[in-house]
């Protein structure tokens, strides 16, 4: 019995070792062609995915919304190889979008790259040789997928993040930085921010009677009139003003659709409106004007204004700090009199873009007049 | 039945009692979209007691309160009231002439032909080019009648195709289906055509939405209305017979033919007008003809009145809804038709069935 016993016992024993063993070598193979993979590292990118990426990352493309906006923040824009139809000026139609989105103001030269259409195009990104790709697709499925038939690595930005979570904001300029090599880049504007933004708090905090105000015209998945609203603005945060309008009723801070009713129940005494959409919204306007004349404040007194375009292509963060300066300095001219939003607004371009962006080249290629708008005359 | 010669004054009275059934009906109809209006007026995210409400109403009142009830919340109120008993009546008109239940402006095709006319503007003609401080201009007017004219191209596709190949009426709404398929595929490449901003503005036309109803828009509705209805009421008995079949009604002295053609034609209309100004509301032209067909029998006589009454019951219900349940966030009235018209409509299939 005993003899049995141990005999037993020296097999699962060996057996042990076997599988073990096995197990090592299996795991030396891996290390080996993992290092054979051109030095590659490993990061984890916003969607929690980890990719392996090239140590020197020198050929990037960047796909959909807003992900090319995230390079030229970094001043990585001489990486791109080739850019997508949608946006850059090869629209199948007579429409001029291109300079909506301001990073294309501040780097014309992507104009001028090769068209490699839009990820959907994966024979041609295969042939662009590209060694990243930086989508902001949002499902994980999706980019694996992306990532298996290209056979180039697909890292993904989170362009729907908004300045309300800065730490998210930041983190994903920082692991950007590390995929890009501009570390330093991205750190000189993580801190330029967050100057701009402890900047803002001490401004909120003088202010003594916070004004009432409403957000129009926003673009989201699409233009709108005047009736599209959010109350998550930005700017109406962070200059202290109390935004007449309730965050969306779905829960995702996204802007939505209100009624003239419900604009008129909430009695702004101000109303900013989204450059992108101020046709529209003048047209919204004045289909209702009596009504809106009589019983909404804000348009009584004309107190309507223009802001710069916050939606375009993803979300347009640099413009959203200049709104904040635009807007505080209409509601609180007191607590904002040491510059004029043409200096701010060429500063926080600046900050964002590395190179500098004249106001009136900006307002003129966006066609932005900023202030209040011009309906009352 | 009684077939002796004695029964004839009863049936008689039989006859007279069913008509009295009937107007009697119409006229709780009449009572029940009154009631809808006057809930819908007093429903809102501004406070408005029913009193001043009526008040307000009834006295032409438009100052202060009076303005809300007037010209914010009566506006959407009447939108859903034409739009509702527009579609409706369409759909009652092409499902006697076509004869076949299935027929509405949704089904044959008139909505994706108009939903079409509305991409083609967007992507093609000025709806979106720049004049001075403007970067987005959906030409509203540009894009609506581009929605019109195309739809009207479909009905005439569907009428032409009649008049070449004499098909049946059978025939037309397998065209109408065909042709709407081919739009369909038409706004699906205009789709792909678009870029970002003029894809999100196809889909978002495409919503039904009464909140872009102003007077103008609804005097246009009630003027295209308002005459049709009266036609359609004039060829009541006409209609009548059509139901018996075409040779019983060809036999009874009814020229079938012009009265497809036409009834088609002023159903394609009105429903064009109305497609073109609000997008796509599915569902009222099929739902509000059949629960009217559920309450009156096959009768014209009340058909015709009480679906168009129906249809703007029914919208103006769940234009009510669509603007209320996520206040102060609305939803387009198309999205919750066809979430609420779906399982009624199935329903009313299964209450047909088991009667």
């Amino acid at each position: 019995m005993d003899t049995k016993r141990n005999s037993v016992k020296s097999r699962t024993r060996a057996l042990i070792m076997i599988i073990t063993l096995m197990m090592m070598a299996i795991a030396t193979l891996g290390a080996m062609a993992q290092s054979e993979m051109k030095a590659a590292r490993v990061v984890t990118d916003m969607r929690n995915r980890s990719v392996a990426i090239p140590h020197e990352v020198k050929r990037i493309i960047a796909l959909d919304a807003g992900s090319l906006r995230l390079v030229s923040y970094l001043d990585a824009t001489d990486l791109v190889i080739a850019v997508e139809d949608d946006g850059h000026g090869r629209e199948k139609s007579q429409y001029e979008f291109f300079n909506l989105a301001t990073y294309r103001i501040a780097h014309p030269e992507l104009r001028d790259l090769p068209s490699i259409g839009s990820a959907a195009n994966h024979e041609g990104i295969i042939a662009s040789e590209a060694d990243l790709i930086i989508s902001s697709a949002v499902d994980g499925a999706t980019l694996d997928q992306l990532q298996n038939i290209l056979g180039i690595p697909v890292f993904a930005v989170d362009v729907d993040v908004e300045l309300y979570d800065r730490e998210r904001f930041y983190a994903q300029n920082e692991i950007l930085g590390v995929v890009l090599n501009r570390e330093e880049r991205a750190k000189e504007l993580n801190e330029g921010i967050k100057a701009v933004l402890s900047d803002l708090e001490s401004r909120r905090a003088q202010v003594r009677e916070p004004k009432r105000a409403y957000a129009g015209g926003m673009m989201f998945y699409g233009p709108a009139d005047l009736l599209r609203t959010t109350g998550d603005f930005l700017p109406f945060d962070l200059v202290g003003a109390v935004n007449v309008m309730e965050s969306n009723p779905t829960g995702n801070r996204q802007p939505y659709m209100t009624s003239l009713e419900d604009l008129i129940a909430a009695e702004p005494d101000y109303i900013f409106l989204d450059a992108a959409n101020i046709t529209l919204s003048q047209a919204g306007y004045t289909g209702n004007k009596a009504t809106l004349d009589a019983l909404v404040p804000a348009f009584s007194n004309q107190e309507v204004y223009s802001t710069f375009v916050y939606k375009y292509y993803g979300t347009n963060w640099e413009h959203q700090l200049v709104n904040v300066y635009a807007v505080g300095s209409t509601l609180y001219p007191e607590l904002y009199s040491d510059f004029t939003i043409r200096e701010k607004a060429e500063e926080i371009w600046a900050l964002f873009f590395t190179v500098p962006l004249s106001f009136d080249a900006v307002c003129e290629a966006q066609h932005v007049v900023p202030g209040r708008v011009d309906w009352f005359n | 039945m009684e077939d002796t010669p004695s029964a004839l004054s009863s049936e008689g009275g039989r006859y007279q009692a069913y008509r009295r059934r009937k107007r009697l009906l119409v006229a709780l109809l009449v009572v029940a979209v009154a009631a809808a209006v006057f809930i819908a007026l007093s429903i809102g995210s501004i406070k408005i007691p029913f009193s001043r409400v009526l008040s307000s109403l009834l006295l032409f009142d438009r100052s202060g309160q009076g303005r809300i009830v007037w010209d914010v919340r009566l506006v959407r109120v009447l939108a859903a009231l034409l739009v509702g008993a527009s579609l409706s009546l369409s759909g009652t008109m092409m499902q006697s002439v076509l004869r076949n239940s299935l027929a509405s402006p949704y089904t044959l095709g008139l909505s994706s032909a108009a939903a079409f006319g509305a991409s083609v503007a967007i992507v093609f003609f000025g709806a979106g080019t720049s004049t001075t401080s403007t970067i987005i201009v959906s030409d509203i007017f540009t894009v609506a009648a581009s929605a019109f004219a195309f739809s009207l191209l479909s009905t005439a596709a569907i009428l032409i195709l009649t008049l070449l190949t004499t098909i049946t009426a059978e025939g037309m709404v397998l065209a109408g289906i065909a042709i709407g398929s081919i739009f369909s595929a038409g706004l699906t490449l205009m789709q792909y055509l678009a870029n970002s901003v003029q894809l999100s503005a196809i889909v978002s036309w495409t919503f039904g939405d009464l909140g872009r109803a102003n007077w103008r828009s609804l005097s246009i509705i009630a003027s295209a209305l308002a005459p049709i209805l009266l036609l359609s009421l004039f060829f009541r008995w006409d209609f009548n017979a059509m139901d018996s079949g075409e040779d019983t009604a060809k036999g009874l002295g009814v020229r079938t033919s012009a009265l497809r053609i036409g009834g088609m034609l002023a159903s394609s209309i009105l429903s064009a007008v109305v497609v073109s100004s609000f997008g796509t509301i599915a569902f009222i032209g099929l739902l509000g003809p059949h629960i009217a067909r559920r309450l009156f029998g096959g009768d014209h006589r009340f058909l015709l009145i009480a679906s168009p009454l129906i249809g703007a019951l029914v919208l103006l219900a769940s234009d009510t809804l669509a603007r209320t349940i996520l206040t102060p966030m609305v939803l387009p009235v198309g999205i919750l038709t066809s979430l609420l018209g779906g399982p009624l409509f199935i329903s009313l299939l299964i209450a047909g069935r088991k009667r």
